[in-house]
């Protein structure tokens, strides 16, 4: 089926701009790509590739044979090297291609630096692009009143991080000066391990240098923190102005007077864009339970899940676990506030008569000894180093800012693409980094889940949600239900060498791209991977086994690579700049 | 070790006022007195919460909000308090601050059972954990006929060589953290108990905002203790092995908890008159940590053994075969174990009182509408405690009785079946079947039995050619019955510390020499000589002491020898190496063990059991290598790696806060 849409682009007046490339798996020049033709039923998908971050421009017929464009975040992870310059190339990319008309629809699925920082690092050029809607989740929306709650909550989560490890890093400093090297690794690793999470949301910690210059090149761009929001934190330096990202999505809201934000529904979102095409919106859910929890199989009761977002989403009142740890984890003398003295006192659990100073306590005519004796403050007090717990609980903020980091996965705004008409028309699949919850959330849509099951039966593009991290593909109620697998073709946003680079107190760094999923995407998908940091595997070797010569050449000629070179300290490399695939109309196989 | 003495010593000279008050009262044994000595006494009381603080606020709970829990008199007891097992230190970090020790010696606070029950007093908190951890702590020494001791403090010397201290005293922090949890610390050999704002959205029951400290649940309390005393038996226990290991540790410490509630005679009492001595319909007996569950927005128990809250409405629980296989959770995954002792428990239970019921009845067994006669609920109340006891005792002792790491539920219940036909070889009251019958009903059984009768259960007794083979190669019973003789419940704890190191080398040297010259032997105990060029450590020896059918003490000898492989992950398969060769800043992605638990009669010094799991199983490999490379699932995994020996991290902390989880996908 597919009726052809479009004609010879020579012919269409937004041809300057708007020219789709001709799919080639070639390194290409810079010269312009010639026209392609996009029937009704088709699109074409173009990954850039960022690094370890997402960033999606999808081509999509329009009207009278125009073809319009979704963009989908923009954004890589904080501190890789090179990044503010390269980024700014894929912007300017960008604005090429879409030319100036646009954008038709922009999307933001999350909150998180490496789906965001794009929007900061190029802004003079993202300015310089038209843009007719933004789409955010519901989650995003400041007048719902569950979201300004999960929003609150949210902050409260990253001050205690931040207060965390501020804290932290000045007991290890202590430990450090009175020779318990041992203690002083310890605690160091501790506030590492939170940091490296905070910078999901933009914090870049004290001593990441890399971090640091791309702070630096933002704020010498001219860009800076709307509101002291936690750059105002302690012991952070002057860059601390340097934009978040909460900034990063101002300005991706403030390009529009009115946003959309989306709930999840079986009914398309109504666009007029697009009359071909029907995008549906599956998440982020509005269950708490879903939303909160990255492995809802645990439910309350079984297991003792304390910290999660969840539980404090649901508390209302401002005496939560979370404020309790803030008040503990200020230092006293940066209390200045009323308020913030009261928040502290009522998180002590006794009354001050029954309090005795630390300080104090070593010199109690009385109970000194004790003290001295059973915990000590060094190496020489006879209390052993090895059982105090001056830590302990600013640890347990390593699982807060995990749970945070989980929570704002699953705000993700998932997006499914339905191409064309019919029982068979095909699915594009963008779940930002949905997380368990989320996906499974997909299935209540409707009484018996048909709607969603049909959705992923009929996906034959999948972005692999979170860098292919283990536990952001649900297998099961998920990959397991994508059945073309004759069609279906994975784009994995990843960088697997900047993923694996030591990272807080891990040296391996992280376990992206999970070796279990990706095993189980190249079967699911006969090998038509795609991946930002190495390209398409399956391009590099023959015909695969069981594929028709006319198959292996469609796919050759529906693919594309293009190369760009970027001088990172001085180092020329080329690498890929992004990956097109063209989806075409009708159910040809 | 020198450390702790000193802390000792200054802990009980620097603060004597009170015991030299109890000098001048002539109660001292110190006391250089001419009037005729008076005899210390057995027991402290003290004053607890039975639950926590929670049931005062509930009308019908009130009057059992309280009990005073006998503790055994410790003459030295110092403020903290700091005594012979436990040391309460109580540091508030994230406030900053000290709370003043409790002296439990003081007069006017020893003729009230201690400091009233209070959330507000931090020296009743301290009284509170004390009493309640030494209430543990003497179930489990009374079980097994032993003093308990602490896992050993691991120090490098300067050889590079790893020692293990003595530890005197385990330690007790009752306000350490700010959240929602508490735990075992392996490394500091320390409780952390937390406290916390509870849960604002559920107004029943508590404050909303208030704070709720963990220390000041008994069951909390127990559980944690429990988690220590079992370390400091099976040190490898929380080695997460398989699915199994985790959980048991978890099991094991709930199983404490619960039937502690049992030694509370008035909680009995009311309890079972408000349920017509039915324990199966929702009680205060079978469920865990009432304020804390409801405080952290869970609307009733943390966890029952007997009944969940489903949509608002209390259900009993029903045993579901697959429920085994199917969960991972390890708190979950406990929950079955416990459940099926609970179920076990209750069986014997109420074929203990079915006669009682009969008689109370006039035969129908059916008892009518409304309050039980005083005398009805005293007897079923006895017979509780009494199978409450039997039961604990069975668990307990059946830890004597189990391969000394990677245990699995199924291995436990052979374990427990075999510890009570040592004890009890007649099973006339059906106690066995009951248990066998609660755990078949959860699909738990070991994958290496005919049948599920008690013959197939029991482990086997070694032949009597392997017998012969053993004691060619194992020293002689004078060793063992001397070893034996030094550690009873009334040995000094430090004393049987240093005579088990000595020990352990002495049995060590002798096996090293004889081992690997004939074949025999060393299958029997699951070792193999081409590993680790035949190196083999004795892990542990242990006295286990029971009466006889004639009333006799019998003692029997434990020692548990193990090896050790080293197991990388390359190309995805694991590979076991024969050697592990150093490498800086590596270590094996996981250690493959094998070895075995012997049963020794110190009198002829024959073998009697040998619990073995061979260090050549390869197909126990491949699941230990499975089910480790599924931990690297989680969240936590993929951002901070895989710890690489759960013992150097803080493995009860990240089970309790839900951070260490099995395979997410659902």
């Amino acid at each position: 089926m597919g009726k052809k849409a479009t004609g010879p682009r020579a012919t269409n007046p937004r041809t300057s701009k708007g020219t789709v490339p001709a799919p080639r798996h070639v390194k290409r020049s810079a010269t312009k790509p010639p026209a392609v033709e996009l029937s009704q039923g088709g699109a074409i998908v173009r990954m850039y590739c960022t690094g370890l971050g997402d960033c999606f421009l999808i081509g999509l017929p329009m009207d009278h044979g125009e073809v319009g464009y979704v963009m989908i975040d923009c954004g890589v992870w904080k501190g890789t090297p090179g990044s503010s310059e390269w980024m700014r190339m894929i912007m300017e990319d960008i604005r090429q291609t879409v030319g100036s008309k646009g954008i038709d629809i922009l999307v933001a699925t999350h909150p998180h630096w490496d789906h965001l920082s794009g929007f900061g690092q190029a802004k003079e050029i993202f300015d310089d692009i038209p843009v007719k809607e933004v789409w955010l989740p519901w989650t995003e929306d400041e007048r719902d009143p569950q979201a300004r709650r999960l929003a609150m909550q949210r902050q409260l989560a990253i001050q205690v991080a931040l207060a965390a490890s501020v804290k932290l890093r000045s007991v290890a400093e202590q430990a450090r000066a009175t020779n318990l090297d041992a203690e002083a690794d310890r605690t160091l690793a501790a506030a590492r391990d939170i940091d490296e999470l905070l910078k999901f949301v933009g914090r870049t910690p004290p001593d990441d240098d890399a971090a640091l210059d791309e702070d630096a090149a933002l704020v010498g761009a001219g860009l800076r923190a709307a509101a002291p929001g936690f750059g105002g934190g302690p012991g952070l330096s002057e860059l601390a102005a340097a934009p978040g990202t909460d900034d990063l999505l101002g300005y991706v809201r403030a390009r529009v007077s009115r946003p959309r934000y989306l709930r999840p529904s079986t009914k398309p979102v109504p666009s007029p864009a697009f009359p071909g095409v029907k995008i549906f919106a599956l998440g982020p859910p509005t269950d708490p339970k879903l939303l909160g929890r990255d492995d809802p199989s645990k439910g309350p009761g079984k297991s003792e899940v304390f910290a999660t977002l969840a539980l404090a989403a649901l508390s209302a009142g401002p005496a939560s676990e979370q404020a309790a740890l803030l008040a503990g984890a200020v230092a006293p003398d940066a209390v200045d506030y009323e308020e913030q003295r009261q928040r502290r006192e009522l998180a002590f659990p006794f009354d001050s008569r029954h309090r005795i100073p630390a300080e104090q306590a070593y010199k109690d005519p009385d109970l000194g000894e004790f003290f001295r004796a059973m915990y000590g403050t060094d190496a020489t007090d006879p209390g052993p180093p090895w059982r105090r717990i001056n830590t302990d609980w600013l640890e347990a903020v390593g699982g807060l800012a995990l749970d945070l980091d989980d929570h704002i996965n699953n705000t993700s705004l998932v997006l499914a693409f339905e191409l064309g008409q019919g029982d068979e028309a095909p699915v594009l699949l963008f779940p930002g980094d949905a997380q368990v919850g989320n996906w499974l959330s997909w299935h209540t849509l409707d009484s018996d889940g048909r709607f969603a099951e049909d959705l992923l039966r009929r996906t034959v593009l999948y972005k692999v949600g979170h860098h292919a991290s283990h536990n952001a593909t649900l297998k099961a109620k998920g990959l397991s239900r994508m059945a073309r697998t004759d069609r279906l073709v994975a784009m994995i946003p990843i960088d697997e060498t900047e993923a694996h680079k030591p990272k807080g107190s891990n040296p391996q760094g992280w376990d992206m791209p999970y070796g279990k999923l990706l095993d189980e995407l190249i079967s699911r998908t006969e090998g038509r991977i795609m991946r930002a940091d190495t390209g398409v595997p399956l391009l590099a070797g023959s015909k695969p086994k069981g594929w028709s010569s006319a198959k292996w050449e469609q796919f050759q000629r529906d693919t594309l690579i293009e190369r760009r070179s970027i001088v990172i300290k001085g180092e020329e490399q080329t690498r890929p700049f992004y990956i097109q695939y063209t989806i075409r109309s009708g159910a040809t196989s | 070790m020198a450390k702790g003495k000193q802390s000792q010593k200054v802990a009980s000279a620097g603060l004597k006022t009170a015991s030299e008050s109890i000098t001048g009262l002539g109660a001292s044994p110190r006391a250089a007195s001419p009037r005729p000595r008076r005899r210390e006494p057995a027991y402290r009381r003290l004053r607890v919460y039975a639950f926590d603080p929670s049931l005062a606020t509930r009308m019908e709970m009130a009057v059992i909000n309280q009990v005073t829990l006998q503790v055994p008199w410790e003459p030295d007891l110092a403020p903290g308090p700091v005594g012979e097992y436990l040391e309460v230190v109580d540091y508030d970090p994230a406030s900053g601050c000290y709370y003043a020790p409790v002296d439990l010696n003081n007069p006017t606070v020893l003729a009230e059972d201690g400091w009233a029950p209070s959330e507000g007093t931090p020296q009743f908190h301290q009284q509170m954990v004390y009493a309640v951890a030494m209430t543990a702590i003497r179930n489990f020494e009374r079980a097994l006929g032993r003093r308990a001791l602490w896992s050993p403090h691991f120090v490098e010397d300067e050889h590079g060589a790893w020692k293990g201290e003595y530890v005197p005293r385990l330690r007790i922090y009752p306000h350490a953290l700010r959240q929602a949890n508490a735990y075992y610390s392996p490394l500091k050999k320390s409780l952390l108990f937390g406290y916390f704002p509870a849960d604002a959205s559920d107004l029943a029951g508590h404050l909303p905002g208030g704070m709720v400290f963990t220390c000041l649940s008994h069951d909390v309390v127990v559980h944690e203790t429990t988690h220590a005393l079992l370390d400091g038996l099976h040190r490898r226990f929380i080695e997460a092995t398989n699915p199994d290991s985790l959980a048991f540790h978890e099991a094991f410490a709930d199983i404490c908890a619960l039937f502690q509630h049992f030694s509370f005679p008035d909680v009995l009492k009311h309890q079972l008159g408000k349920t017509q001595g039915d324990l199966t319909r929702q009680n205060l007996l079978g469920e865990l940590a009432q304020q804390f569950g409801a405080a952290t927005g869970l609307r009733g128990a943390l966890r029952s053994a007997i009944g969940e809250v489903k949509n608002g409405q209390w259900e009993p629980l029903k045993p579901m075969a697959g429920e085994y296989l199917k969960v991972r959770e390890p708190h979950a995954r406990g929950a079955i174990l416990v459940a099926a002792v609970f179920d076990a428990f209750l069986s014997i239970y109420k074929s203990r009182v079915a006669d009682l019921l009969r008689i109370a009845t006039g035969g129908s067994g059916k008892l009518p509408e409304g309050q039980l006669h005083p005398d009805l609920v005293n007897r079923l109340a006895s017979e509780a405690a009494k199978s409450a006891r039997h039961v604990l005792t069975m668990c307990i002792r059946a830890l004597d009785y189990c391969p000394p790491f990677d245990l699995t539920f199924g291995e436990y219940l052979r374990g427990l079946i075999t510890a009570d036909s040592e004890l009890v070889p007649d099973d006339n009251r059906g106690y066995r079947v009951a248990v066998i019958e609660a755990f078949r009903q959860r699909g738990i059984y070991p994958t290496d039995v005919r049948t599920l009768s008690e013959e197939s259960l029991r482990w086997n007794a070694p032949t009597p050619e392997e017998k012969d083979r053993l004691r060619a190669v194992l020293p002689g019973p004078e060793v063992f019955r001397e070893f034996a003789s030094q550690w009873d419940l009334s040995s000094d704890r430090e004393a049987v510390f240093n005579a088990l190191q000595r020990f352990q080398a002495r049995f060590h040297q002798h096996l090293r020499d004889r081992i690997w010259t004939v074949p025999g032997p060393a299958a029997t105990m699951g070792l193999d000589p081409s590993i680790d060029l035949g190196k083999f450590e004795v892990h542990s020896m242990r006295p286990a002491r029971r009466t006889g059918p004639d009333g006799e003490q019998i003692t029997e000898l434990i020692v548990e020898i193990t090896q050790r492989q080293p197991v990388f992950f390359r190309d995805g398969r694991a590979v076991a190496e024969t050697m592990w060769v150093p490498e800086p800043g590596k270590d094996a992605d996981f250690w493959f063990r094998g070895g075995c638990t012997l049963l020794i009669d110190p009198e002829t010094g024959d073998v009697r059991y040998a619990i073995s799991k061979r260090i050549t199983d390869g197909s126990r490999l491949r699941r230990q290598a499975e089910y480790v490379s599924k931990a690297g699932g989680s969240l936590r995994a993929t951002y901070f790696g895989v710890p690489q020996r759960l013992e150097e991290s803080e493995a009860f902390a990240m089970i309790h806060s839900g951070q260490l989880e099995g395979d997410a996908d659902g």
